[in-house]
């Protein structure tokens, strides 16, 4: 062996082992683990100390995920119970305007269309795109109506609700307000950072103007 | 969903895919996790294994580390020595973990006799007569320090300043011990093809 480098090249392919795949159940685990940070933040109770050992931790994860998926389900069917179904109201309703918002003209190209059906509850209002990036865990988008003056110092928005895509960057959202759009016409989605702040402080990706079909 | 068993993940150490999965990865998508955890498991392991008593503790350690760098790639920048550098941090540190939760240190015998032993079965040592067989030896003669050091180097990949990041040190340090460890590794493998 003459040279550092080719000692050095020797003892990286004397030192290397063979090619291995990681075992299922802890790309599993993993898998779980990230999709959990997906739904919600992790917090003390939910997440183990990783002073636990990494099979333990990683099984205490996949369990807790497992536990927050049955809640949901089972609060969800229990709420449906008694309450008209989404179905019920959107065939019931009128359509009351429909709308393609767009990005600001100095961010990145992205639309998505908007529907408003007027129900007896207000209006189911529906926003579909697939062209909003995928935000980091705890942030959000959010939905605003916006009325005339609206600034980030005297604002005159509501909001119609908040949403994430899904793990294949795809948003298809039914949101519900109550919000009249012939007197908050405008449509706004911002990319909120989920700090607790009810004001939109966040950078607006989509707007669009609602023009009230019928008048 | 997910990657089928078998199939190898390869890609350039810090290069735009890489850089691509991580920016997924920030994100918590399940998909790249994986990718990241496929692409890492076999170094690592070897890492941890040659640290660790069993095949499981090494798993329990390469799980551990990839559950952690999930908990801390908020806070990840390529700013850094890279991606593979902080990974390293992190196996590094859990696995200097695991020794003191097992309430010993490993004495420095013992880790040679199991890096001599690991990598091959009596079989092996009888049929291959070539010099990776001489080179592990000598590899497994060395001070933990300067094994970690070239493995970090030469196995793991990382530069310099990857191996000075995962291991606390400064870059220039790094370079020292590695030319003096090399320096070692070649006495010590003279002294193995010589029969010593």
């Amino acid at each position: 062996m003459a040279t550092d480098d080719e000692l050095m090249a020797v003892l990286a392919t004397a030192l290397h082992g063979d090619d291995r795949e990681p075992p299922a159940d802890r790309v599993a685990s993993l898998r779980a683990a990230a999709t959990a940070r997906t739904v919600s933040p992790p917090t003390v109770a939910t997440f183990p100390s990783p002073r636990t050992s990494g099979a333990r931790r990683l099984a205490m994860v996949a369990a807790a995920v497992a536990a927050a998926v049955v809640a949901l389900v089972a609060g969800a069917a229990a709420f449906d119970r008694d309450e008209p179904s989404e179905a019920d109201l959107l065939a019931g309703g009128v359509l009351e305007f429909e709308t393609r918002l767009e990005a600001p003209e100095d961010a990145a190209t992205a639309i998505a269309t908007a529907t408003g059906i007027r129900t007896g509850i207000g209006r189911i209002v529906q926003v579909r795109t697939d062209d909003l990036a995928i935000l980091p865990a705890g942030e959000f988008y959010e939905v605003w109506f916006v009325g005339p003056g609206d600034t980030p110092e005297a604002p005159n928005r509501i909001s119609a609700g908040t949403f994430h895509p899904d793990e294949d960057g795809r948003s298809a959202i039914d949101l519900t307000a109550a919000v009249d759009p012939a007197r908050y016409p405008r449509l706004s989605v911002t990319a909120e950072p989920g700090d607790g702040e009810p004001r939109a402080t966040g950078t607006e990706v989509l707007a669009a103007d609602i023009e009230v079909l019928g008048g | 969903m997910g990657t089928p068993a078998g199939e190898g993940v390869r890609f350039e150490s810090e290069g735009p895919e890489l850089r691509s999965v991580v920016a997924r990865a920030v994100r918590a998508d399940p998909q790249a996790w994986e990718l990241l955890y496929r692409r890492s498991y076999s170094r690592l392991f070897a890492y941890a294994r040659r640290r660790l008593p069993s095949d499981t503790a090494a798993d329990d350690a390469v799980s551990e580390t990839m559950l952690r760098a999930l908990d801390r790639i908020p806070s990840f920048t390529w700013q850094g020595a890279g991606f593979d550098a902080w990974l390293y941090g992190i196996a590094r540190n859990v696995v200097l973990e695991t020794y003191r939760s097992d309430g010993r240190a490993r004495p420095t015998a013992e880790v040679a006799e199991h890096l001599s032993d690991h990598a091959d079965g009596p079989l092996d040592r009888l049929v291959r007569r070539d010099s990776h067989v001489e080179v592990r030896r000598a590899f497994s003669e060395l001070s933990p320090e300067d094994q970690e050091v070239l493995e970090l180097r030469v196995v793991a990949g990382l530069s310099a300043e990857g191996v000075a990041e995962a291991t606390g040190r400064a870059a220039g340090a790094v370079r020292m011990a590695q030319s003096r460890a090399l320096q070692r590794l070649r006495g010590h493998y003279e002294k193995v093809t010589r029969g010593d």
